[in-house]
């Protein structure tokens, strides 16, 4: 009880001020945010001719909700939405094209719109999302959800607390080494040479650790073929997590005289078969995630490649440790 | 130009062919991303890729891609090849990679 | 090939590293949509040519020694991306021209593949 007593009237003048210093804090960091800083650039456009079930393929593909329609210069001549293919589906024209039901009269926001403009657009029609416009070819070149707005002042809002982590974290560590200017994570040095915690919650993310990596055994005067062998397999190991645990994970590499181990390991939902998944070619991504570019089914194979000997261990449920191991035969280069 | 002349000319493996239709090639196409061919592969198209998956063969089938060439000597799954052959898909495959594969259809005159 | 040169024949925007662009020999090139088919085909010093716009293109292209990367069918590369490409000193170009078309004017004018195999 005494400790709720101590927060009963938070708000007191001292607090006051402080509000309105975060407020006046917020309001620099909020207004001035342009549409070409909110929106999607990877955006997909599709053509009128095309049909609503070529649409609907390509939404579930890209796990989308609509799509501008351009004709062949680019223009931007309508959209459609999952609300047109529903419709579309219920009414059985789903084989029709796209120009005959679309939505033709398009609002849409060019690249300088500012966030409170394209907020009040939001509520002012009721869309669930507008295409951005390059202000002097009018081509579209982004799109833009209320999802984009709310991660835009997520990423701000993070930003700022990173700032202020990092900040302290920097004063109190006499030692930069054992922290990451960047990024601002840990490395852990009881026993690793090198550790590295992976976000799985980012795609966007994924291949950081295998690059941090690259850079510390490269400043250890690895020679680069080598180094290069050790940042690939790790990278694809990396990615795994990132695609498939649904858990977080971490990378520890330790150098020894002869060689240099890579351990990989998360703690979700593991592999189910893990001889199918040595398959190349094999690949259990979702549609989603190939759409950026990953779940080719070469991830295993890229590691088996690289490395001189790898064992990977899982247990459904449980997760997956990779560890690999690299010789090195001609030693660290002479510096 | 006719698919026969290029599968002669590139050299490629067929793997599931058409033999009922020697199908025009109208313009060549390379890309991973499923989406990307739905948006803009059209028909007649050579479709280069070094995706091998199931989902390959539906979105040849709605784009009407006139064959697949799958790149960098990549085996098709079975599951693929079995969809291919009930949707009438042509699959070939090639072991050279899909920037050489592109070049080389670009210069028989396939824009 | 001098990278500047390549600009040109693709009508490439340079986005990054301008100031190498003459100075980049392009030797060899690769073109994939798929991270995993970039590490496994690509040689150090190769060109990639790509269809993604994120930031794990640079990141990948940093791993395995790739000094630029063209991104081609996209409309925009997102600031993101640029930032990353200054960050690891890669070159970036930008050109909304379809992947099968760039390989196609590359190849023609004589720039071989990762295998060196060209007529």
């Amino acid at each position: 009880m005494t400790k709720k007593d101590e927060t009963v009237n938070p708000v007191s003048k001292d607090n006051m001020e402080r509000l309105d210093i975060l407020i006046d804090e917020l309001k620099g960091i909020f207004s001035n945010i342009k549409a070409h800083e909110i929106m999607n650039t990877s955006v997909v456009v599709i053509m009128p001719d095309r049909t609503l079930y070529q649409a609907k393929e390509l939404m579930r593909l890209r796990k989308i909700s609509g799509l501008p329609v351009c004709d062949e210069n680019g223009m931007l001549v309508g959209i459609v939405s999952i609300e047109d293919i529903i419709k579309a589906l219920e009414n059985n024209y789903i084989n029709d094209k796209i120009e005959r039901w679309m939505t033709k009269n398009v609002v849409w926001i060019s690249e300088d719109e500012e966030l409170i403009d394209i907020v009040e657009k939001f509520s002012r029609y009721g869309f669930g999302r507008f295409p951005v416009l390059n202000t002097e070819t009018h081509r579209v070149i982004g799109i833009i959800t209320k999802a984009d707005i709310l991660s835009t002042i997520l990423n701000k809002l993070k930003n700022l607390y990173v700032r202020d982590q990092r900040m302290t974290n920097v004063l109190e560590n006499t030692d930069l080494h054992s922290i990451s200017l960047i990024t601002g994570e840990k490395l852990d040095k009881s026993g690793a040479d090198f550790y590295f915690e992976i976000n799985y919650t980012d795609i966007n993310m994924a291949g950081v650790g295998a690059a941090k990596l690259r850079e510390f055994l490269l400043s250890k005067g690895f020679n680069e073929e080598l180094v290069r062998r050790v940042a690939i397999a790790t990278y694809e190991a990396e990615t795994n997590v990132v695609i498939h645990s649904e858990s977080i994970g971490k990378i520890y590499c330790f150098i020894r005289d002869d060689f240099i181990k890579v351990r990989v390991e998360d703690y979700g939902k593991g592999i189910e078969n893990l001889e199918l998944a040595m398959q190349e070619g094999f690949s259990t991504a979702p549609d989603y995630i190939r759409e950026f570019g990953f779940g080719a089914g070469m991830g295993l194979v890229n590691m088996k490649r690289c490395s001189d000997k790898i064992v990977v261990v899982s247990e459904v449920g449980k997760g997956v440790i990779v560890e690999m191991l690299f010789n090195i035969k001609t030693g660290r280069e002479e510096t | 130009m006719k698919l026969s002349e290029i599968i002669e000319k590139l050299n490629l493996d067929v793997v599931v062919a058409n033999e009922l239709d020697d199908v025009d090639v109208v313009n060549g196409y390379t890309c991973d991303l499923l989406s990307e061919v739905m948006a803009n592969c059209k028909k007649g198209t050579a479709w280069i890729t070094v995706q091998s998956h199931l989902n390959i063969v539906a979105v040849a089938t709605i784009c009407g891609v006139s064959c697949i060439i799958l790149a960098n000597d990549h085996d098709y799954p079975q599951e693929t090849i079995q969809k291919a052959e009930k949707e009438g898909v042509v699959l070939l495959k090639s072991k050279l990679n899909s920037y050489t594969i592109s070049g080389e259809l670009y210069k028989l005159g396939i824009k | 090939m001098k990278l500047s040169e390549i600009a040109k024949i693709l009508n490439a925007k340079i986005l990054t590293c301008e100031d190498k662009a003459d100075e980049i020999d392009i030797k060899i090139v690769g073109a994939s949509d798929m991270m995993s088919d970039v590490l496994l085909i690509a040689k150090p010093g190769m060109l990639l040519i790509t269809g993604l716009n994120s930031p794990q293109v640079i990141r990948t292209a940093n791993i395995v020694g790739i000094p630029a990367v063209v991104v081609v069918r996209k409309n925009v590369v997102p600031s993101e991306t640029i930032e990353a490409a200054k960050n690891f000193g890669i070159a970036l170009l930008h050109s909304p021209i379809p992947m099968y078309v760039a390989c196609g004017k590359l190849y023609e004018k004589k720039l071989k593949d990762v295998a060196g195999i060209i007529e």
